[in-house]
């Protein structure tokens, strides 16, 4: 195992090198042209010689949570990142911990580390590392990070797992768990703010790497993304939000049981079943692209808050078919409680290409024509087995009941269509759509040390 | 009649001036001489880390639950404390910026403002010194 943890360090550092040498290096250079810079400006400010820059901050997040589910035929993921519960109670899908240092260098560079521990579906450790980068602000407008990002693409992207931070029990699965394969990227970003017509714009660019393992039917699917390319635009206006944001990425490697099915694919001799290539092609992992578009909406005035995000996801990779999906969330204000309803859905824009099954000769050895066409059925099985479509409905209730911590109390009702049940793992064979009832009790806070 | 009358107007104002009148200060030190409204905003809400002449700012505030706290950010955006705190946890954990220091009372928020020319925060009207300088004046209510 730890063999296997270095390999995938220097992996991740061959990648990083690999991918954008001229990137790494301009900023690096950028970053000590600063530092010589902010070495003489300090000089110049030293009639306030008690102030120093350097500075070192730690806080961190938590929430115990508590659900109970309904069904013992589909067991829940909080994400797929996540394991899936397999109890009727549980503490795993929303309990974690999170620890986060500010580190201040000089004016304008600092740096960030946040570690989150949760019931994760990786176990290396370096996954839990949510954070870690080095931030440069040459002045009020630009800013450029380098390192472990939060991909900025919806609403609550970069604080997903700070309960605190959020209205409800956890991100919107329908909206927030199918996505967590790009929830971090290595490399850079750049952002650019400035005021406009009142408000303030803030537009980020961000190019890099990631690495995600993914808990997908009691099995691991790891996948390396490249060419990560992610813009965000946000626009706040006193009491609304308004950001749209797209994202542009490229399998680079995957490791899931799909491969094997994609090596005899590629065995099996055209003359026999002349689609078994192109099953292969669009099965095979490497080469195949996404594209994330994302808009998002928000509304936080006196006792209302209202929220609402619409997603699409287009792909051209077999085994998962583009999707789009969207939330509205309703929340009213009494004191410090805050009551809300939630209706989500998620469902595919596409079917699985359907292959006809192959045509083999009488004269074929059973044992030859068999394998054939046990390979044609787990080629239709993989193409289908990311299929998704569900609604859901949630009521909750988040009280503030003391400064930096709240409790949360949440029903969900989801409605899946039996071939639609990707979110969840599929412990035994679904007959017809199913419903399933969650109900949660979290106790969430913040802290500073 | 006119007397008895000026005697009430007197005495219905007098709990508000008895509160103080909310200043945004900084020390006699700083290059900033004043803000507006919205300029205070990006500074408290964290969407900036520097003034408009981007000298860097170091934002202090008072602790959880006291009720200048409070009625500041009523006025300043119409936010309970609870909604500030998520608010920053949002900023916080999100790795954008570091909610404002906390200090203990008026009396070390002054102390922390008077000794650093970056620094801005809050008081009330008959805290004002002369080693403090007003850059942002609520209007009366």
């Amino acid at each position: 195992m730890p063999e296997k943890r270095t390999k995938k360090l220097n992996w991740i550092v061959d990648k990083v090198v690999d991918n954008s040498p001229r990137i790494i290096g301009g900023s690096v250079l950028l970053l000590l042209a600063h530092l010589s810079v902010a070495g003489q400006a300090q000089a110049r400010t030293h009639d306030h010689p008690q102030q120093s820059e350097f500075n070192l901050s730690i806080s961190g997040f938590g929430t115990l949570g508590v659900v109970r589910s309904s069904s013992d035929e589909l067991y829940f993921h909080r994400e797929l990142s996540m394991n899936a519960s397999d109890s009727e109670y549980s503490f795993k899908p929303d309990s974690l911990f999170g620890l986060q240092v500010n580190v201040d260098f000089t004016e304008s560079l600092d740096g960030i580390t946040q570690v989150v521990l949760k019931d994760r579906a990786s176990d290396t450790a370096l996954d839990s590392l949510e954070l870690l980068f080095l931030r440069y602000r040459p002045n009020r407008d630009w800013s450029l990070r380098l390192g472990r990002t939060s991909t900025d693409l919806y609403m609550l992207s970069e604080y997903r797992n700070v309960s605190y931070a959020y209205l409800w029990s956890r991100p919107i699965p329908e909206f927030y768990a199918i996505t967590s394969s790009i929830a971090k990227v290595d490399g850079v970003d750049v952002s650019y703010t400035h005021a406009l017509g009142g408000g303030s714009w803030e537009t980020k660019l961000a190019y890099g790497i990631t690495h995600s393992v993914l808990a997908v039917q009691a099995s691991r699917f790891e996948v390396d993304l490249k060419n990560v390319l992610a813009l965000t635009s946000v626009y706040t206006l006193d009491n609304w939000i308004f950001r749209l944001a797209a994202a542009w990425v490229e399998v680079d490697e995957l490791e899931f049981q799909t491969n094997e099915l994609v090596e005899e694919l590629n065995f099996v001799p055209d003359i026999l079943w002349p689609e078994a290539g192109v099953l292969a092609q669009s099965i095979d992992g490497p080469g195949k692209k996404l594209q994330y578009y994302a808009l998002g909406l928000q509304y936080d005035h006196m006792n209302w808050i209202i929220q609402s995000e619409l997603g699409y996801i287009n792909s051209d990779w077999g085994i998962i078919q583009s999707f789009y999906n969207g939330y509205l969330s309703v929340g009213y204000r009494v004191d410090e409680m805050t009551f809300y309803g939630v209706l989500a859905h998620i469902d595919n824009s596409e079917e699985p290409t359907r292959y006809v099954s192959p045509q083999l000769p009488d004269h074929l050895p059973l044992e030859l024509s068999g394998g054939i066409n046990a390979l044609y059925q787990g080629s239709v099985e993989a193409l289908s087995a990311s299929q998704i479509e569900q609604t859901t409905l949630s009521v909750g209730m988040r009280w503030d009941l003391y400064p930096n911590t709240c409790v949360k109390f949440q029903w969900d009702h989801t409605w899946i269509d039996s071939r639609g049940t990707a979110m969840w793992t599929q412990a035994q064979e679904l007959v017809g759509d199913a419903e399933v009832d969650l109900l949660s009790l979290n106790f969430s806070f913040i802290f500073s040390l | 009649m006119k007397y008895w009358a000026g005697l009430l107007i007197l005495m219905l104002t007098q709990p508000i001036r008895a509160e103080g009148e909310l200043l945004v200060v900084v020390s006699r030190e700083s290059r900033v001489d004043s803000l507006t409204k919205s300029q205070v905003v990006d500074l408290f809400m964290g969407r900036y880390v520097n003034f408009p002449n981007g000298d860097k700012a170091k934002v202090f505030d008072l602790a959880p639950k006291s009720e200048m706290k409070g009625q500041f950010y009523r006025r300043l955006v119409n936010r309970t404390e609870a909604q500030i705190d998520a608010y920053w946890a949002r900023l916080l954990f999100s790795g954008r910026n570091t909610p404002p220091k906390e200090t203990e009372s008026p009396g070390q928020l002054i102390d922390e403002i008077i000794s650093s020319s970056h620094a801005i925060g809050y008081i009330s009207s008959q805290d004002l010194i002369d080693s403090l300088k007003v850059v942002y004046r609520f209007e009366a209510l």
